[in-house]
């Protein structure tokens, strides 16, 4: 079985990943919700290549959306629920950009109002065609080395993104031989030929969380909600957390051993029981 | 005996009791999850928690901080998705009940949890509907929770986020929606519920301490005070659970009263 074979096409660094699949003016489907697993690593990235003119499609976003909005890089979103649960009841950046009429917030389509036929009582439905994003970012917790995802916990809107978009790029917490995802496939989300780029990225979803491998972590989201209302202090937290950290190694390694292991996911769990979250 | 409590603890106590044993609970961040996570442990302990994300009766060993937080997740007797939470919410087999929250809403139960102004470029952008427009179109029902404000309690939403009674009278069914409607208004100050007939808001309880009038103040349009009784104080197993079992860190609840 040519398992590895297919792995090595797709497997990269984010920034190629980035190059090559994103482009400016690209509708992305971000995947995750509010402060759970977020493709932070790939969003990170898409801001140091300067995207531009972007259109985010999003169930509830979150953190991910927060900074692409604030980093100037959105035009337009589609978005149900713009908000970070407890640290951001309303993403900040978000926030700040629709007020200021900063970014467009009209849906691609509108929904109709339509007899039903099927019905006897010809009793309405509403009709809305599906979008098709040019490219859905995820963040899972395994791909195996035959391309298979495995998404652990909710997998919120992100296998319904992923098989609507031309492309999907997926950040993993590690790669796996194909036979240990194999072995369970209802434990699965996503086939092979679905997935076109792959990026090993441990602790890619931070600040997020990811279950099993680490919680949100909330000193960051925290000090995020303290920078992130002020146009200078968030240009300054881009500068350090984003433009002046090269590739996700060097952004772990700025977020420190101790705040990673505070935050580091009881393995029975998937969170850290007694994490300070005041 | 007399217990201090906060405004917190009595809105989430007074929407717990309004859990009956069997619902389904649709729960959000915030109070809902309070209210929900208590009523499970004192009255309806049948009653199953399920959150929009997808995970169906957590353990819930610690106190989610919003309804993606990897502690929706664990201990459950399924994970699933959106889709699965949201048709969950309308299976016809169902009393689901859902709790939301909103800036705005009208005599009838409508809400707005989008935005103040203009659409297109508000005063003020709130997160939007989440699972909010979902939930008041497909549960069984809803109870809402609301901080008792003249701006906040309107003749007319700015946006129209999630439908209610509509215009009152029978205008949700006849605009195709199969049941479901608000229950109830818990705020900081009572309980609303709404007219059989008409769908208008009405004072169906006070808490202690609180008057109709001082209800009617904090409301910006008129509402019938005559049906309010006085709500029972919390009770010292309410308090105890919520304090020491549900919430011990005031995550949610916040600080204690005097």
């Amino acid at each position: 079985m040519s398992a590895s074979i297919d792995l090595k096409d797709k497997l990269m660094s984010a920034e190629e990943a980035v190059r090559r699949f994103v482009k400016d003016g690209d509708m992305i489907a971000l995947g995750g919700f509010t402060a759970n697993r977020n493709a932070m690593a790939i969003a990170r990235e898409i801001i140091r290549q300067e995207r531009r003119e972007l259109h985010l499609v999003v169930h509830s976003n979150g953190q991910a959306m927060d900074i692409l909005v604030g980093a100037g890089a959105v035009s337009r979103l589609e978005v149900a629920y713009g908000g970070n649960g407890r640290f951001a009841p309303t993403c900040i950046r978000f926030r700040k950009a629709v007020q200021a009429g900063h970014v467009q917030v009209d849906p691609t389509h509108k929904a109709i109002v339509t007899d039903n036929p099927f019905s006897p009582n010809r009793e309405p439905v509403v009709l809305l065609p599906a979008l098709t994003p040019d490219v859905a970012l995820i963040h899972a917790q395994f791909v195996g080395e035959d391309g298979t995802v495995r998404i652990k916990g909710l997998t919120f809107l992100d296998i319904e993104q992923a098989k609507a978009a031309h492309r999907v790029i997926v950040t993993c917490e590690e790669v796996v031989p194909s036979a240990f995802l194999r072995q369970d496939p209802d434990q699965n989300s996503l086939p092979p030929f679905l997935v076109d780029a792959v990026v090993q990225a441990p602790f890619g979803a931070h600040p997020t969380a990811c279950h099993y491998y680490y919680d949100y972590d909330p000193r960051h989201l925290n000090m995020y909600r303290q920078v992130a209302g002020d146009d200078k202090d968030f240009r300054t937290y881009l500068k350090e957390w984003v433009y002046e950290v090269a590739d996700h190694e060097a952004y772990l390694a700025k977020v420190g051993v101790s705040d990673l292991l505070r935050i580091k996911a009881n393995s029975s769990l998937g969170y850290a029981p007694g994490l300070e979250r005041r | 005996m007399a217990h201090a409590y906060s405004s917190k603890e009595m809105m989430a106590l007074t929407a717990g009791r309004l859990v009956q044993n069997g619902d389904v609970l649709f729960a959000g961040t915030g109070l809902s999850m309070l209210a929900a996570t208590v009523a499970k442990r004192i009255h309806a302990p049948q009653a199953v928690v399920f959150f929009e994300t997808g995970g169906i009766d957590p353990a819930l060993k610690e106190l989610p901080l919003a309804v993606a937080d990897p502690r929706v997740m664990a201990g459950t007797c399924m994970n699933s998705g959106l889709v699965d939470a949201f048709s969950l919410l309308g299976n016809h087999r169902l009393r689901t009940i859902a709790f939301l929250g909103a800036a705005q809403i009208d005599p009838f139960g409508n809400i707005n949890s989008t935005c103040l102004g203009d659409y297109h470029r508000p005063k003020v952008r709130f997160p939007g509907s989440g699972g909010g427009c979902d939930a008041a179109s497909l549960a069984f029902g809803v109870i809402l929770f609301m901080q008792q404000e003249r701006k906040r309690f309107v003749e007319k939403v700015d946006y129209l986020t999630s439908v209610g009674w509509l215009r009152g009278g029978n205008s949700r069914r006849e605009a195709g929606y199969k049941r479901g409607g608000p229950m109830a208004v818990v705020t900081n100050l009572g309980v609303m519920k709404f007219d059989e007939q008409s769908k208008r808001m009405y004072l169906a309880a006070c808490y202690p301490g609180v008057t109709p009038a001082q209800v009617a103040e904090n409301t910006g349009f008129a509402l019938d005070l005559t049906r309010a009784e006085e709500s029972l104080p919390p009770s010292e197993e309410e308090l105890t659970v919520l304090r020491r079992d549900v919430d011990p860190q005031r995550l949610i609840l916040g600080p204690a009263a005097e």
